[in-house]
């Protein structure tokens, strides 16, 4: 049964960010007055970093704790809502830790990159939840693969049924059948952008490949090409190819719907998994240099 | 050149479709960059350049699957009757029709589907690189620029000056806010070692006090236990690199930490401190005043500063000058000259540069226009000398022997009556004895006037000490005007009158209250009463102060900060070899104090 992790346990760990949040507040206020201005180096400063550290290990930990499939240490359900709270939290804790303090050095890359993880880590969590949805609703509840089968079953029998027809016609259903695009490179499938093209015989205004957004293109010269047809069986085949096209269309533009929505509940882990890294060593480097020079 | 691929465009591979390139290179692929749309996986590309003898030459893209005639090979020439296969695509090099240069022939292995399978890929994957392998590289760049090279820059100090001339992370990178502008310095700004001296030691001392040299610490060392104040460095108060800057403490815990529960610590001299913790009625003392007392008679053994703590009402000024505010005060009797005008505060009293203290009164800047030390009627603008006695009374002699030893003056003062002027002096204008002898007795007659009629014992407590010798027979008390009243605080004269431009001796008065002073014992410097009225803690719309506000951490009278000062005084516990060699520092720095 899917349960919205946000919603996991009565949103416990909702409360225990929102505890951390307050510690951390009460933390900075306590600041006001004191020696120095509010920044890290404070007594009050140090345990704010601390928090922070080691919440962005434990964080990190998920990544470990959800390949565990073995580990009976909590459910990965309770650590993901765990992590999207705290996640959140730490937020506020690293900016009250450093109390909004930012220069060109790697005190400020380490919380521009905990920053971006977050941020990341918000989309994530948007897609993650409406996402499937859609993407159920746009595939009609039928798996990918399906899809991609009748569409090869169009194709096949569009070729068939250009064999009926004159070789103009052949070579442009072959051809629009061959370049026929959907995903592709990664603009391509994130996108979600039509670029079929379909090469024409030279006779027709061909020779380079011309756009065939939607099969729109072919759909045309296919409706224009009925009345001209030479036989009955050819305007028959005609028939069926616009049909058959006008599936191709619907087929294809929710293949495409599906690899970019796929392609966009995927690509925020290509900036959260390593900057996650990238911060992991940032905050080493952090750590390291204010203590080596105190 | 001019390109034919023939495709196959069905399964049973009797159909073909034929495309026409003219390109230097054919590009199959199913990324947007290829020209011949080819399901190839994750837009990787498959190259054909056509060779001037009829052949090509291939590349396949890093991770294809490509075989040439049976063989795994990522590149090679391409001759007729060769085979490559590519990720389930076959290519051959065919004879080119005419018109072409070369021909190449595609189609799908059987077997594999061919067209009609999947062309492109539909799986994401990130740009350029696995996951993983953008994971580990931005690991180690960051480890090696920001960590690993200005580390080896700590051990090689070229290194980590060429690090900080380029345009690479240095230990530049690890500052965490900008120095305040004193340290901007080259010496320092450039160089994070000048401080910053061992790895994971903070800033010592020794950094500090080589600049600034000649600061005098807080304590007292004849006072206070070094225990006290053993744990601190300048920089526990001193903090850089903080936004906003704030290199100087101006919290009250600063001084309340210690003077907040002052009777805890174990003071081996006389001190008399008594605890604060804030500015307010209960949490502040009573002001001290500072008073120069004299000692021995008179002061003739000099001053001595003393801050007693007793009621303000109980205390009286000491400085032997004789001085009514209130008759200075009184435009009936004393006017400005030239003007007329009623005296005002400042026409004694300016404010020096330091917005703080007063110039020193003088006889010379501000009583002599009015209290001139005439002394002889018959020349009216020869004045006596003044704060030398003895050169008061060899002047009268000298004058009075020329006087009468010269015929011609002798004679002119005969000749003159002077005006006589009721209660005041009787000139002689004639005499009878030799020049000396008149002349000297003048001279005694005037200096007996002056020293116990007029002039001097106006202003000043003249003993007459009954001695036969002229120099010996009286003795003026030295004067000491105050000039700093609370020694141990400062105090912005300058801020506090903002308004006197339109009426000062309204707002001078506001504090001192002085025109009704007829002696010059009072003191008219206010108490911490008047102060509290705008800047108590506790007081509505408080101006609030913090200790620091008026009192100095680092006070003049305190032993000098020396460089490992305070640790020479704690090893003093260590066994004698160990203090040896520490003994010519602690010499050096007792030679330091005892001068202070």
């Amino acid at each position: 049964m899917h349960q919205n992790i946000l919603r996991f346990s009565n949103r416990r760990y909702l409360f225990v960010a929102v505890g951390v949040l307050l510690l951390s507040v009460v933390l900075y206020l306590s600041q006001a007055g004191g020696a120095q201005p509010p920044n890290g180096g404070t007594w009050q400063g140090y345990v704010l970093g601390t928090i922070g550290a080691l919440l962005i290990v434990w964080l990190s930990l998920l990544g470990v704790r959800k390949r565990r499939y073995s580990s009976s240490l909590g459910t990965v359900q309770g650590w993901t809502s765990a992590h999207v709270y705290l996640g959140a939290a730490l937020l506020v804790v690293a900016t009250l830790h450093c109390a909004a303090q930012f220069g060109w050095n790697v005190h400020t890359l380490a919380y521009v990159l905990m920053a971006g993880v977050i941020l990341s880590g918000f989309y994530g969590i948007y897609v993650y939840l409406h996402y499937p949805g859609r993407i159920a609703g746009n595939r009609l509840n039928q798996p990918r693969q399906a899809w991609l089968n009748e569409l090869a079953d169009v194709d096949e029998e569009a070729l068939s049924a250009a064999a009926d027809c004159g070789a103009d016609v052949q070579s442009m259903v072959a051809s629009a059948i061959e370049l026929s695009r959907y995903g592709g490179g990664f603009f391509a499938q994130l996108s979600g952008k039509d670029y079929s093209m379909v090469h024409l015989p030279q006779a027709e205004g061909g020779g380079k490949p011309l756009p065939n957004v939607e099969q729109q293109e072919v759909i045309k010269r296919l409706a224009k090409r009925i009345p001209r047809s030479n036989k009955r069986s050819e305007a028959a085949a005609l028939d069926e190819l616009l049909t058959l096209f006008s599936r191709r269309q619907t087929i294809l533009r929710l293949l495409r719907n599906d690899i970019r929505m796929q392609g966009l509940v995927k690509v925020w882990l290509f900036f959260h998994v390593p900057l996650t890294v990238a911060l992991l060593a940032a905050l080493l480097v952090h750590i390291l240099s204010v203590f080596i020079y105190w | 050149m001019q390109y034919l691929v023939r495709k196959s465009v069905s399964s049973d591979q009797l159909e073909f479709e034929d495309l026409d390139y003219d390109v230097k290179e054919l590009s199959f692929g199913s990324g947007d960059k290829s020209l011949v749309p080819l399901a190839l996986p994750n837009g990787k590309q498959l190259l054909i350049r056509g060779t001037s003898k009829g052949g090509a030459s291939y590349r396949a893209g890093a991770g294809l699957n490509a075989e040439k005639n049976g063989k795994p090979a990522l590149k090679g020439s391409l001759a007729e009757g060769d085979t490559l296969v590519v990720e389930g695509f076959e290519f051959r090099i065919i004879a080119a029709p005419m018109g072409f240069d070369v021909a190449v022939q595609v189609q799908a292995v059987a077997g594999s589907g061919g067209a009609v399978k999947p062309r492109y890929a539909m799986e994401l994957q990130p740009l350029g690189l696995s996951l993983r392998a953008w994971s580990y590289l931005g690991l180690v760049a960051i480890l090696l620029l920001f960590l690993l090279l200005p580390v080896i820059g700590l051990f090689d100090d070229d290194v980590a000056k060429t690090l900080r001339s380029a345009p690479l992370a240095s230990d530049n990178s690890w500052s965490t806010g900008p120095l305040i502008p004193a340290h901007r310095i080259p010496a320092i700004g450039d160089n994070c070692q000048t401080c910053h001296v061992k790895p994971f030691q903070m800033v010592q001392d020794e950094q500090c006090l080589a600049c600034h040299r000649g600061l005098t610490d807080h304590i007292d060392l004849q006072v206070h236990q070094i225990h006290d104040f053993a744990e601190f460095r300048c920089a526990s108060c001193h903090r850089d690199h903080n936004e906003p800057a704030q290199i100087v403490r101006t919290d009250d815990a600063l001084c309340a930490d210690c003077h907040g529960r002052i009777e805890e610590f174990d003071l081996s001299g006389p001190t008399n401190s008594i605890a604060v913790s804030a500015f307010t009625e209960q949490d502040h003392p009573a002001f001290r005043y500072s008073l120069l007392r004299p000692q021995g008679s008179g002061g003739a053994f000099g001053w001595e500063l003393e801050r007693p703590r007793l009621p303000h009402s109980e205390i009286s000024e000491t400085s032997n000058l004789k001085f009514p505010h209130d008759l200075h005060l009184d435009p009936q009797k004393v006017q400005e000259q030239g003007s007329g005008e009623a005296l005002q505060c400042n026409s004694c009293h300016q404010l020096q540069d330091d917005g703080e203290h007063f110039a020193p009164i003088t006889m010379d800047k501000d009583c002599r226009s009015c209290h001139s030390l005439t002394f002889d009627v018959f020349e009216p603008d020869l004045e006596l000398p003044h704060g030398d006695q003895r050169a008061a009374i060899v002047a009268m002699e000298a004058h009075f022997i020329r006087e009468f030893t010269d015929p011609v003056l002798r004679k002119q003062r005969a000749a003159t009556k002077p005006r006589r002027v009721p209660g005041k002096r009787d000139a002689r204008a004639s005499c009878e004895g030799t020049g000396l002898d008149c002349g000297r007795a003048e001279a005694i007659k005037e200096a007996e006037y002056q020293f116990a009629n007029t002039g001097c014992v106006t202003c000043h407590v003249v003993e007459d000490t009954g001695a036969q010798d002229i120099n010996d027979r009286w003795y003026i008390q030295p004067v000491k005007v105050n000039n700093d009243w609370y020694s141990r605080s400062s105090f912005d004269h300058q801020s506090h009158l903002a308004l006197a431009g339109e009426n000062e001796r309204a707002v001078c008065e506001s504090c001192h209250q002085i025109s009704q002073s007829s002696e010059s014992s009072d003191i008219a410097i206010p108490g911490i009463d008047n102060c509290l009225q705008c800047h108590g803690a506790d007081v509505d719309h408080s101006v609030d102060l913090s200790c620091v506000s008026c009192h100095d951490y680092h006070y003049p009278d305190a032993s000098l900060m020396a460089v490992g000062g305070q640790s020479d005084l704690l090893e003093k516990t260590l066994p004698p070899e160990v203090q040896q060699t520490e003994l010519n520092d602690d010499t050096e720095i007792g030679a330091k104090d005892a001068s202070d």
